[in-house]
């Protein structure tokens, strides 16, 4: 019957090497409550290090006696080691008889390597497209520079045309009696107005607009 | 006076072959690099059967491993002078070969016709003569071990893509943690979480099996 794990931060285990040093008969009691202090969720975590026996001296005592308390962890423990045991006596597979001959015919068929590769590496020269890159990068640089150059730039004061008084001119086609006429919506077109605004030059007469005021 | 050069001798190609077997990777790429050609045939003996068990669990086909390992060998002579000697030549040369069992599988799971193949040309296998077996053996003994075997490679076929390289490295390859970080390039937590899962997962897979 599996023991119940108690959730117990692992440091606790830490304490046990003093008590070890007490005699035996308080050793064994407190191994076992070491052990006990191991959760199986620890157990498991720890499985992987534990296998390959990685883990500090500690921890592989407290492991071991885990294993040996909880029936659940120890069936685990056992079905990964005897499953390992069978991936590690695999035989190994050989190449084939012709493989050496093979690689070489490939080997020759690519060609002697220079011997310039071989001996003293190529020296690095940027290729055309990191050169390009390389450019545009600082382009982008400079760019950047000039924008913030004129964003930080005190505005300079803008100068205006000077304005100049002048008499407002009515536009030609404000008369006084069109416009008062508009409020009312009911504009009135005499014909004397149409023809105030489309002088017409005859060759001896001219008109003279009439005039409507108020 | 006539000046007398003293030549040395140049060794024999079985002698250089004999004095590079006992270097280390490191000294016999150096020696490549410095011209000695057979010092890449050094390296091809060293990893050749190493590289192939490798990418035959990735990948499950013995035929296409082959070239897959022919194809590292090729990359490897072409760009060893681009490789960093500061670093491990085995990390590169399993890195180059994880990459290229990486690229087979995906390209197989694009094309179910490829897939269909491997598959009916792993049944063909079972025609084949014995290789690795003690023909002194009992057959009944014969058979069994046949059968694990199978089984075992069946269910490392059975894991997930990830987890199953992380599996190969570790435990056929015998690649600690680090290494195994490199090859894949993943940190360690992933190494560790990834075997983790494809233990369980392989365990649970064949334990009712062997039972």
């Amino acid at each position: 019957m599996a023991v119940l794990p108690l959730r117990v931060n692992a440091r606790v285990l830490a304490l046990g090497t003093r008590r070890e040093t007490q005699g035996t008969d308080s050793r064994t009691q407190s191994s076992s409550i070491e052990s006990c202090l191991m959760d199986c969720r620890e157990f498991r975590s720890k499985h992987v290090a534990f296998v390959d026996d990685l883990l500090p001296a500690v921890e592989m005592d407290a492991m071991q006696h885990h294993a040996t308390i909880c029936s659940r962890c120890s069936r685990h423990n056992t079905a990964i080691r005897r499953s390992l045991m069978l991936v590690r006596s695999l035989p190994s597979i050989e190449p084939s008889p012709d493989f050496i001959a093979r690689l070489n015919a490939r080997l020759e068929e690519m060609g002697p390597v220079s011997r310039v590769d071989l001996v003293a590496p190529r020296p690095y020269l940027p290729s055309v497209s990191a050169f390009a890159a390389l450019a545009a990068g600082i382009a982008a640089v400079a760019y950047m520079a000039i924008e913030t150059t004129r964003y930080f730039t005190p505005p300079q004061d803008l100068r205006l045309a000077p304005a100049v008084a002048s008499a407002f001119e009515p536009a030609p086609i404000a008369n006084a009696a069109f416009v008062a006429s508009v409020p009312t919506g009911m504009p009135v077109w005499p014909a004397v107005l149409m023809v105030g605004q489309a002088p017409m030059h005859f060759a001896n007469v001219e008109f003279r607009e009439a005039e409507l005021t108020r | 006076m006539a000046e007398v050069a003293i030549k040395r001798a140049p060794l024999p190609g079985a002698a250089i072959r004999e004095r590079l077997r006992k270097e280390d990777d490191a000294t016999v790429v150096s020696a490549f690099l410095g011209g000695e050609e057979r010092a890449f045939q050094e390296l091809v003996e060293r990893y050749q059967t190493r590289l192939l068990n490798f990418i035959y669990r990735t990948i499950g086909d013995r035929e296409k491993a082959e070239d897959l390992v022919q194809e590292v060998f090729i990359r490897v002579y072409r760009h060893i002078h681009r490789f960093d000697r500061t670093k491990k030549f085995s990390t590169w040369v399993y890195t180059i070969a994880s990459n290229l069992a990486k690229n087979e599988l995906r390209n197989r799971s694009r094309n179910p016709l490829v897939l269909f193949q491997t598959i009916k040309g792993n049944w063909d296998d079972d025609d084949r003569p014995l290789q690795f077996e003690d023909t002194t053996a009992r057959p009944d003994d014969m058979y069994r071990k046949r059968h694990l075997r199978e089984l075992v490679e069946e269910t490392v076929a059975k894991l997930p893509e990830h987890h199953r390289q992380v599996f190969v490295l570790r435990e056929l390859e015998g690649k600690s943690y680090e290494e195994i970080a490199d090859i894949t390039d993943c940190n360690l937590g992933t190494v560790k979480s990834r075997l983790n899962r494809a233990r369980n997962a392989f365990a649970s897979i064949i334990e009712p099996k062997i039972d």
